[in-house]
């Protein structure tokens, strides 16, 4: 599903849109080393860490789009990088888990 | 009174500024100096041979698998090339583009650059806090948890301190008392990446000390003053 259909049918707040990119498939993690390992192409990654390793991180996994839960805030270091990578970010005031739900709900896996 | 600045970014690290060589950094008024790049120790033998009106404390910021900064601080250089060995083999290496994460870059004696780290300095190991601690306190260095009061600290990314240890660096004053009181030997430094930064926190020592090790040992038993102290 195309991420601007995906972030208006789940309610996601965007910060940085780059580019309409296709999402195939979800994650939810928050330590680096395990996402490094884990994540897949084309995903749209949900997080709570904020700071700028988390775009070097969708960078090398080819994470299409980070949303960073529970109302928190990008740093502006991490929306440049992110820019640079051609990486969209959102942001929820859910929890992981309730904005993650909300995107498997239609079909993502 | 001796200063110190016990938590200084090099060249290497890739969030460090080039401008961070020892010539520049050293010309600060400081007489005690900790390098502490990202989970390397591969430039400190650069600033050890520049410095040498200074005490160099040879140091590593480790980054932990929880995402948390450990400093190490080590007696001798080669107590700290030990661990930064140990370190590396612990390190997922995954390219990167230095144009965009940081350029990191080993100094030879004469501040020349020789030779690029080509592998992100900037990711978790895959050890945790507790196996970073031991491989520290392994090789005759002392612990300290990294900044816990602000990102890539204990308290940031756990939510509280682990009983692993009294040593502990913090940013704020309020953090600093009230972590005093409760019972924590408290550092604290300018974790500087660009030459400005470099002393803008410090720590002081009443004794006289001629080498790291001394250092080392007033550190442990947190016979220093911050300057909230004075």
């Amino acid at each position: 599903m195309r991420i601007s259909e995906l972030s208006d049918k789940t309610g996601l707040k965007e910060i940085l849109f780059c580019a309409d990119h296709d999402i195939i498939h979800g994650y939810v993690g928050d330590l680096l080393s395990i996402v490094m390992r884990s994540a897949k192409a084309d995903s749209i990654w949900f997080t709570v860490q904020s700071h700028v390793n988390i775009v070097a991180v969708a960078a090398i996994t080819g994470v299409k789009a980070i949303v960073l839960c529970e109302g928190l805030e990008f740093d502006n270091e991490t929306i440049e990088k992110a820019r640079e990578e051609g990486i969209n970010l959102y942001v929820s005031s859910e929890s992981s888990y309730i904005a993650a739900g909300k995107v498997y709900e239609l079909g993502i896996r | 009174m001796k200063k110190a600045d016990l938590h200084i970014h090099s060249c290497l690290s890739p969030c460090g500024d080039l401008t961070m060589i020892p010539s520049v950094v050293c010309s600060a008024e400081l007489d005690i100096i900790g390098i502490t790049d990202h989970n390397t120790a591969r430039n400190i033998a650069a600033f050890a041979l520049v410095c040498k009106d200074k005490i160099i404390v040879p140091g590593i910021e480790i980054h932990t698998m929880e995402d948390v900064h450990v400093l190490g601080y080590f007696p001798n250089l080669d107590n700290a090339l030990e661990v930064s060995e140990i370190i590396e083999k612990h390190t997922t290496k995954l390219p990167y583009d230095p144009e965009k994460y940081g350029y990191q870059l080993i100094l030879d004696s004469e501040e020349n650059f020789v030779e690029t780290i080509d592998y992100y300095l900037g990711f978790p190991t895959n050890l945790t806090i507790d196996e970073t601690i031991k491989l520290i306190n392994e090789n005759n260095g002392i612990a300290f948890l990294a900044h816990v009061d602000r990102k890539f600290g204990a308290i940031e990314q756990l939510g509280f301190i682990p009983p692993v240890t009294k040593h502990v660096e913090v940013r704020k004053k309020e953090n600093w008392i009230k972590l005093k009181n409760e019972g924590y030997i408290v550092l604290t430094s300018s974790d500087a990446h660009t030459p400005e930064d470099v002393g803008s926190r410090k720590i002081y020592f009443d004794e006289e000390v001629q080498n790291a090790s001394e250092v080392l040992k007033l550190l442990s038993e947190g016979r220093f003053k911050t300057i909230w102290d004075l």
